[in-house]
């Protein structure tokens, strides 16, 4: 997803200062969480000034909900503009800097906005667990092909795997091949010691199912090619603001250029 | 028939429910490996005969046989990489240690596999930040508040609260304990949770 549209976007949003459903203590922090590239762009401004609030890890459920939809790895984004007041912090020194917050130490102790604060803290623990875990388990089901894709060299785009993540599932793949080698192919005859994971054992992510999605910027002439072969293939606009529910095909680049949103 | 073993395998596996790990079967495995070595061989002398005698009748069953490797072997694979799966998912379970009953259904290779599995998942997770990285087997279910009712199964012994108090937890006795710290008893079972 493009880092620069999402900093405005989070701009636009903490201005507006509007609660998530849900919330009962509406914008409580003035902080922005972002989750491109697994690192979160936090903005603590003037914290003494800052009354206690809620993360508008507004963000992060939104990554969370889109991981979960999809069984593509969602493209991590760019880094976040130069000029812009961000903090560059990943997730467990963001953890770490809330804790440390200076209101806390100021506000005695078992008063409210402590397990306010602390609440919020097991919130976005929860949201960024899960997103990590999501996306973990998308890598040890398909292993082989992201790691395929990983190897095409391709201009202009980035990987949707961060270097850690890189790292584990290499060392997921070699873990198991060395596993099967060892305990069956190894005695099997010598024209089927090796088995092609990418083509036989690992099933592939199934690209064709049906998504839900909403439409962030008008889209026209999006080619749909239905599934029967009775009908052919048509063309439709996406108006700004629909919700579709379309072949995940079909739309994958406009998720990763951040055009609709899953839901 | 041929491949009976390698579906008895498979079999097994279907047959067990979701998340449970029979016991390995080391001996149906080494049968599927020998009744390939077995076919392999056939086919080989098989098809010396047919380079060198010209018995092109000899081509179906060499083809035949050639089926019934690949589906033995397909089968293997498919019951150690099932198995696999289910290792896996059971170190988000129950953690680094697991049970010992559990232990004695994985074989030798099986376990290092796992420790393998665990050393990798802990690198990535300490890689995450800060100074020890986030621990994302935590945090299954969005908490709901900070501190939550449980009520002890087992006798577990001492525990240590946060503020250095420590709690004794004997079984059905009921304690007000802090969510984080009460998870991970939680899922292995030593305490309850209670929803009054």
């Amino acid at each position: 997803m493009g880092g620069g549209n999402l900093v405005r976007r989070a701009r636009e949003r903490s201005r507006r200062g509007s609660a998530r459903p849900g919330e009962p203590w509406g914008r409580l922090f003035r902080g922005r969480v972002l989750l491109p590239k697994l690192r979160c762009f936090l903005t603590l401004p003037r914290l003494a000034a800052c009354p206690l609030g809620c993360a508008s890890a507004a963000l992060v459920p939104r990554y969370l909900v889109s991981e979960k939809m999809t069984e593509e790895l969602d493209h991590t984004g760019q880094d976040s503009d130069a000029d812009s007041e961000e903090v560059v912090l990943t997730p467990a020194e963001l953890i770490e800097k809330l804790e440390q917050e200076e209101n806390l130490r100021r506000a005695k102790k078992g008063d409210l906005k402590v397990s306010i604060h602390r609440m919020e803290m097991e919130r976005i623990r929860y949201v960024l667990s899960s997103y990590l875990r999501c996306r973990l388990m998308k890598i040890e089901k398909f292993f082989p092909h992201i790691l395929e894709k990983e190897k095409t060299p391709r201009e202009g785009e980035l990987s949707s795997l961060s270097p850690e993540e890189l790292i584990f599932a290499k060392q997921y793949m070699a873990n198991t091949e060395t596993y099967l080698k060892n305990v069956a192919l190894k005695h099997m005859p010598p024209n089927l010691q090796v088995v092609d994971l990418l083509r036989s054992a690992v099933p592939k992510p199934d690209l064709d199912s049906y998504v839900f999605l909403r439409v962030k910027e008008r889209q026209e002439n999006i080619l749909v090619e239905p599934e029967t072969d009775e009908q052919r293939d048509y063309v439709i606009d996406l108006e700004e603001g629909s919700q579709h529910l379309i072949r995940y095909k079909t739309i994958a680049p406009l998720v990763a250029s951040g055009a609709v949103q899953l839901i | 028939m041929f491949c009976e073993k390698a579906m008895e395998l498979v079999r097994e596996l279907h047959r067990a429910p979701e998340g449970q790990l029979p016991a390995f079967n080391e001996d149906g495995l080494r049968q599927v490996l020998e009744e390939m070595k077995a076919l392999y061989e056939q086919n080989q002398s098989d098809v010396n005969e047919v380079k060198s005698g010209g018995r092109s009748d000899l081509i179906p069953t060499i083809k035949f046989r050639h089926c019934s490797l690949l589906r033995n072997r397909r089968c293997a694979v498919a019951y150690l990489y099932d198995r696999l799966l289910r290792i896996r998912a059971l170190r988000w379970e129950y953690g680094s240690v697991l049970p010992n009953a559990l232990r004695f259904h994985m074989s030798a290779e099986e376990v290092e596999w796992f420790n393998h599995y665990k050393k990798s998942l802990a690198t990535y997770m300490r890689s995450l930040g800060g100074d020890e990285g986030l621990d994302i087997t935590q945090d299954m279910k969005p908490p709901k508040s900070l501190y939550i009712e449980v009520r002890c199964l087992k006798d577990y012994g001492e525990f240590e609260v946060d503020d250095g108090t420590s709690v004794l937890l004997k079984k059905n006795s009921q304690h007000f304990l802090p969510r984080w710290k009460c998870e991970q008893l939680v899922r292995q079972g030593v305490l309850e949770h209670v929803l009054s």
